[in-house]
């Protein structure tokens, strides 16, 4: 089915009463996240992740997606009034938004955000609805060697691309890989480091890990903080910027929509990723880059916009090659597998249902998210004022239940806990969760993948490389690998000489 | 952050030989047949390679000039930390014994009074609603199946 042709048909599919309601729903909800400061997408994903279990699989992805770029919508407000980022990737939006707010003109910056947002939102998603299609053609190509190499230049990537030490990211990464071999090994159907618990032959749960990873210890660490800075308590009038505000920013949104788009495409590409990127390019060519950091309007509305074309960039590869490219994706995928449809080149003709609706109710989503940022952004600036002692118990709670909710069993609630503790301890000293996230989820799939490539070989390894697009993959791992080398040993050298 | 990583890396370096190890006891197979001990002993060594080389490095540096950063926030954070984890630990031990909603109720009662520092009235208002609206919308809106205990309803 062409592209056209597949967005009406998803169109009739998202705008069923259930997957309209759970859209809305979703895109409310990830607001209402992406405003509270403390709580990020990837915890409020794996908060909900249990609820929607008793959803058909299209409906269950409509709603967390929009929960995804919905918090991508909502994190601006607060940047903008509080100087306090809603979550990670509205770091930047603080820059301007806030120096904007305390000249008088948190209105327009509000209302950029989210125009720009939207903007962005929806031209990214032409991008998805075009490209999309042809990547599946293009992996319908692959075999195992391939998604060995694939998988690995993407861990490599996305460990490259942390924040912290490289070397710590490629531990982490090694480490989820290691996390995923607990359980039945599926060729042999032996029990790997299982030590007899009945509850690990099926493995180390995966939605307790990122629950605990994500939602529990985000809290912990949340509960460190102190109070939060004062509200902005004037009256913000007039959402609307001005015309000069318009032609400022329409190269900036263009520029940072692009950006983000190909930003979220390569694993690794989060949304914190893009709009820093934004920020820096924006400043780089703008005519006068000192004015930045007092509160122009394209220091909001690059970011903005790169932050939320991502997902759409994001969701190619997960749709069409069943490669999540950073942890929002990555508990995406669970959620998929957890119902049964396995994402890849095979999910355009397998479940064309799951994938249309997906991204038509994409566009539905934004739309409904304009209206949610804009009139409504009254409540929002309530909900601020409500103190986060409040809100943690009854984020625990969701937690605790939606753990519960998958076996009937405290077991999850004791690994969600245990992981929750390890994702604090791992922030405090420093390792990035993000690697150990996706080489866990990947690493069963990355692990059977590489045992029958060496059958198909008969144990040589020359297939990895004889094979041409697997070569590719792997030369760039390599390549990655030989650039966060290299540093270190130049700085070593330069040290002892 | 130089000392603590003498700390993590070594207990990495210890789980990467652990994990070196069973995966020779359940056999790495033939290449051509790859077992079920391949796998872990050959990524478990590459972990132990690397936690050997963060552990190493953390040796070996210099120590830093200014004081170590600090690793709470302020010095009575890790009160809220510990006191959450520990009420997180208490809705698990609980849980099948006294039920759902007391024990959502406890744990609801004992976080806003006590880390959070809310009010006796507030916090009981609220730990009844959350635990009785929970259990509606859980129980019977989504159809979990949650432990009775002393309140059942």
């Amino acid at each position: 089915m062409d592209s056209i042709a597949g967005l009406f048909y998803g169109l009739g599919i998202a705008l069923q009463p259930q997957n309209i309601f759970f859209c809305f729903l979703g895109c409310f909800v990830g607001t209402l996240i992406g405003v509270l400061p403390g709580l990020g997408p990837g915890g409020a994903l794996a908060l909900l992740l249990p609820v929607t279990f008793a959803l058909p699989p299209s409906t269950a992805i409509i709603m967390l997606s929009g929960i995804y770029y919905g918090a991508m919508y909502g994190g601006s407000t607060t940047s903008i009034l509080i100087n306090i980022p809603g979550e990670a990737a509205s770091v930047v939006t603080c820059l301007d938004g806030y120096q904007m707010a305390r000249k008088g003109r948190a209105g327009p910056a509000l209302g950029m955000a989210a125009i720009a947002s939207f903007i962005a939102g929806t031209i990214s998603l032409f991008g998805l609805l075009f490209l999309a299609p042809p990547f599946a053609n293009f992996a319908l190509k692959f075999s195992s060697p391939e998604y060995v190499s694939l998988i690995f230049c993407g861990l490599i990537l996305v460990s490259y691309l942390g924040a912290g030490s490289k070397l710590k990211a490629f531990m982490m990464g090694t480490l989820g890989l290691l996390l995923g071999t607990i359980g039945t090994d599926p060729i042999e159907g032996i029990e790997r480091f299982s030590f007899g618990v009945p509850y690990l032959m099926d493995g180390v749960g995966l939605i307790p890990v990122i629950m605990g990873l994500f939602g529990i210890s985000e809290i912990l660490l949340n509960l460190e903080e102190a109070g939060f800075a004062g509200i902005l308590t004037e009256k913000i009038k007039n959402l609307f910027p001005t015309q000069k505000d318009w032609k400022d920013s329409a190269w900036p949104i263009v520029r940072g929509t692009v950006l983000g788009f190909f930003v979220g495409v390569i694993p690794g590409g989060n949304t914190v990723i893009s709009s820093t990127m934004s920020y820096a390019l924006e400043k780089k060519i703008s005519k006068h880059p000192e004015k930045f950091g007092t509160g122009v309007i394209e220091g909001v509305a690059g970011p903005e916009s790169a932050n939320n074309s991502g997902p759409s960039g994001s969701f190619i590869p997960l749709l069409s090659l069943g490669i999540p490219t950073n942890s929002t994706m990555a508990l995406l995928l669970a959620s998929l597998m957890i119902h049964g449809v396995s994402p890849g080149p095979f999910l355009i003709s397998q479940n064309p249902e799951v994938f249309w609706s997906v991204i038509a109710s994409m566009y539905i989503g934004n739309l409904m998210l304009l209206a949610l940022n804009l009139p409504l952004l009254g409540l929002w600036i309530q909900v601020i004022k409500i103190p986060y002692a409040f809100f943690f118990p009854v984020i625990f709670l969701f937690c605790l239940l939606g753990s519960y909710s998958l076996g009937n069993t405290v077991f999850d609630i004791g690994v969600m806990i245990f992981f929750g503790i390890v994702g604090f301890l791992m922030k405090k000293y420093g390792y990035e969760s993000a690697p150990l996230v996706l080489a866990f989820i990947l690493g069963p799939m990355f692990e059977d993948h590489f045992r029958r490539s060496l059958v198909l070989s008969f144990g040589s390894f020359g297939i990895f490389f004889e094979r041409p697009i697997s070569a590719v993959f792997l030369v760039l791992a390599i390549l990655l690998l030989l650039i966060s080398i290299f540093p270190a040993l130049k700085r070593r050298k330069e040290r002892s000489a | 952050m130089k000392s603590r990583d003498t700390g993590s890396s070594l207990i990495f370096l210890i789980l990467g030989l652990s994990f070196v190890a069973g995966g020779l006891r359940m056999g790495l197979g033939p290449l051509n047949a790859p077992g079920a001990g391949f796998f872990p002993a050959v990524i478990g060594g590459l972990f132990t390679l690397l936690s050997g080389t963060l552990f190493v490095r953390a040796v070996v540096a210099e120590k830093p000039d200014r004081e170590k950063a600090n690793f709470w926030r302020e010095e009575r954070s890790w009160v809220r930390v510990f006191l959450s984890l520990l009420s997180l630990v208490f809705f698990l031990a609980a849980l099948n014994y006294l039920g759902y909603i007391l024990t959502t109720a406890l744990f609801i009662l004992f976080l806003l009074k006590v880390v959070g520092k809310k009010g006796w009235t507030v916090s009981i208002l609220i730990a009844i609603a959350a635990s009785l609206g929970s259990y509606a919308l859980f129980r019977m809106g989504l159809g979990v199946l949650l432990p009775r205990g002393w309140i059942s309803l």
